[in-house]
C-alpha cells in the first residue's frame, strides 16, 4: 500500500501490477486479474511499456465500468496508470 | 446488456498461432466477455498432460524461431501453459474435440485439468450460436 498524488488529491494505492516488458494484451489482462481481488473504490497501479495501453486501458475501463484516474508516462518512459474499482 | 461471447476453434499447435489465439481470448476475457475455446488436432495435442512447453512452430513460423525464442526468454511473451492458466483463472471454458481425441488416440485422462469437457462440433456450435466465432 502507498500514497500517491493524482490531480492534487492524495490517493491510496492498494496494489501494483508490474507489466513492464509484457506485450499487448497482457498488461490489461494482468490488471483485470488484479482488479478482481480489489474491493470497491480501491485503486490499483499499472506499470507498462507496451504502447498498446494508451488506447487499450481507457477502452478496458470504459467497457468494464472501472474508473481511470490517470495515465501518464514517467521519466523512465514507463506508462503509469491508476484505476479505481467501481464495479465487481 | 450481456456482451457478445467469443468462441475460438483452436486448430494449430504452432506457438505463434496459439499465442495470438489466446491473446484474443484473454483480451475478450478482460473486457468481461464469455470465452469458449474448442481445441482440435494439433492445438489439442498441447493440452496433453505430458505436452510440456517446447516451442512448436509450423513452417511459416519456423523462419522466425530466433525472434520468438528471444522474446520468450526475456519474458515479453508468455509460454502457452501460462496463457492457458490465465484464461482459466479468468473463466474461459476449455473444450476438447472428441473427433480429434479419437484421431490422435487421446483419452480424457491424458488431458490437463483445465479441460472442462469434451464434445463434438454440433454441440460446440450450438453452445456458441450467439457468439463471435473464430478459427485459428
Amino acid at each position: 500500500m502507498k500514497e500517491v498524488e493524482i490531480n492534487g488529491k492524495a490517493v491510496t494505492v492498494v496494489s501494483t501490477v508490474d507489466a513492464v516488458g509484457l506485450f499487448c494484451p497482457l498488461p490489461v489482462v494482468k490488471l483485470k486479474i488484479e482488479m478482481e481481488k480489489l474491493k470497491l473504490n480501491e485503486v490499483a497501479e499499472l506499470l507498462a511499456d507496451d504502447g498498446g495501453v494508451l488506447e487499450d486501458l481507457p477502452t478496458y475501463c470504459r467497457e468494464t465500468n472501472q474508473k481511470l484516474l490517470s495515465l501518464s508516462k514517467n521519466k523512465d518512459d514507463i506508462f503509469v496508470a491508476y484505476v479505481e474499482k467501481q464495479r465487481e | 446488456m450481456q456482451k457478445k461471447g467469443l468462441a475460438l476453434i483452436l486448430h494449430s499447435g504452432s506457438y505463434d498461432r496459439l499465442y495470438q489465439g489466446m491473446s484474443v481470448a484473454l483480451a475478450a476475457l478482460a473486457l468481461g466477455r464469455v470465452v469458449k475455446l474448442f481445441f482440435t488436432y494439433w492445438a489439442l495435442e498441447t493440452l496433453r498432460k505430458d505436452a510440456g512447453d517446447s516451442l512448436i512452430l509450423d513452417e511459416e513460423a519456423r523462419a522466425h524461431r530466433k525472434i520468438l525464442e528471444k522474446n520468450l526468454k526475456e519474458k515479453h511473451m508468455q509460454k502457452i501453459s501460462q496463457l492457458y492458466a490465465q484464461a482459466k483463472i479468468m473463466g474461459a471454458k476449455f473444450y476438447a474435440c472428441t473427433q480429434s481425441m479419437g484421431l490422435l488416440n487421446i483419452s480424457r485422462d491424458e488431458l490437463v485439468k483445465e479441460v472442462d469437457k469434451s464434445m463434438g462440433l454440433t454441440t460446440f456450435l450450438t453452445e456458441a450460436l450467439e457468439d463471435q466465432l473464430l478459427f485459428i
